[in-house]
């Protein structure tokens, strides 16, 4: 499962796209919409635009490499796009491995990634009716 | 012709996410770009971060464009 979608995230449903009876851990991030305050204004939602197709292209190359570079661990990520709300997860990542070491490394590896690379674009809403568009740290 | 993209920021000074437009046949990304930049000044602010893609490509600036490219306009990203 990789996947954009402009519904609510089922985190469930991620996790279990990765079990299997040869699965020993499964290690699951959530990316949460968080109130960052600076002072005068605050966070109140995110909105997340993506090109779809080169996003999952992206998403596609990292589940690759997760299975290549972490003993086979299996792994499903889903990223909303719209407007999203302070305490929903935006994005839900979930990989599967026959132990837990690979399993965290793993996750750790698909959300850096997906964060430096996927074609996807968040706009920060704020208390005070204001908006910017913000780009992560490179 | 070609088809271009644009994506948030990008799209917010062009007023609207895509737009056709007639393929000068030597033309590169970054004609294509200079022409933008002309109709929305706002654009210049954007140009040392901007990435472009063809058909879902990243390329550099200097890339030759073919007939029915499309071309994505992709600013700093931030998902997650």
């Amino acid at each position: 499962m990789l996947a954009i979608t402009d519904e609510p995230l089922d985190i469930l449903a991620v996790r279990a796209a990765v079990l299997d009876k040869t699965c020993g851990g499964v290690a699951l991030f959530e990316g949460i919409v968080r109130a960052d305050d600076d002072g005068t204004r605050c966070v109140v939602a995110l909105e997340y635009e993506a090109h779809h197709s080169m996003a999952i292209a992206e998403f596609e190359r990292i589940a690759r490499d997760v299975h290549v570079r972490f003993s086979g661990a299996r792994i499903a990520m889903v990223h909303r796009i719209g407007r999203v709300r302070v305490g929903e997860p935006a994005v839900v990542v979930a990989v599967a491995a026959a132990h837990r070491e690979q399993a965290f490394l793993g996750c750790r590896y698909a959300i850096d990634e997906l964060k430096m690379h996927a074609q996807i674009w968040k706009k920060e809403h704020f208390s005070d009716g204001s908006a910017d568009w913000r780009a992560n740290d490179a | 012709m070609i088809h271009l993209a644009f994506f948030a920021r990008i799209a917010e000074i062009c007023g609207t996410s895509e737009r056709t437009i007639a393929l000068d046949p030597a033309a590169n990304i970054a004609m294509v770009w200079d022409t933008l930049e002309q109709e929305f000044p706002a654009l210049q602010a954007m140009r040392p971060s901007t990435r472009a893609a063809v058909n879902g490509s990243l390329v550099s600036f200097e890339h030759r464009l073919a007939a029915d490219d499309e071309v994505a306009f992709l600013p700093p990203v931030g998902g997650g």
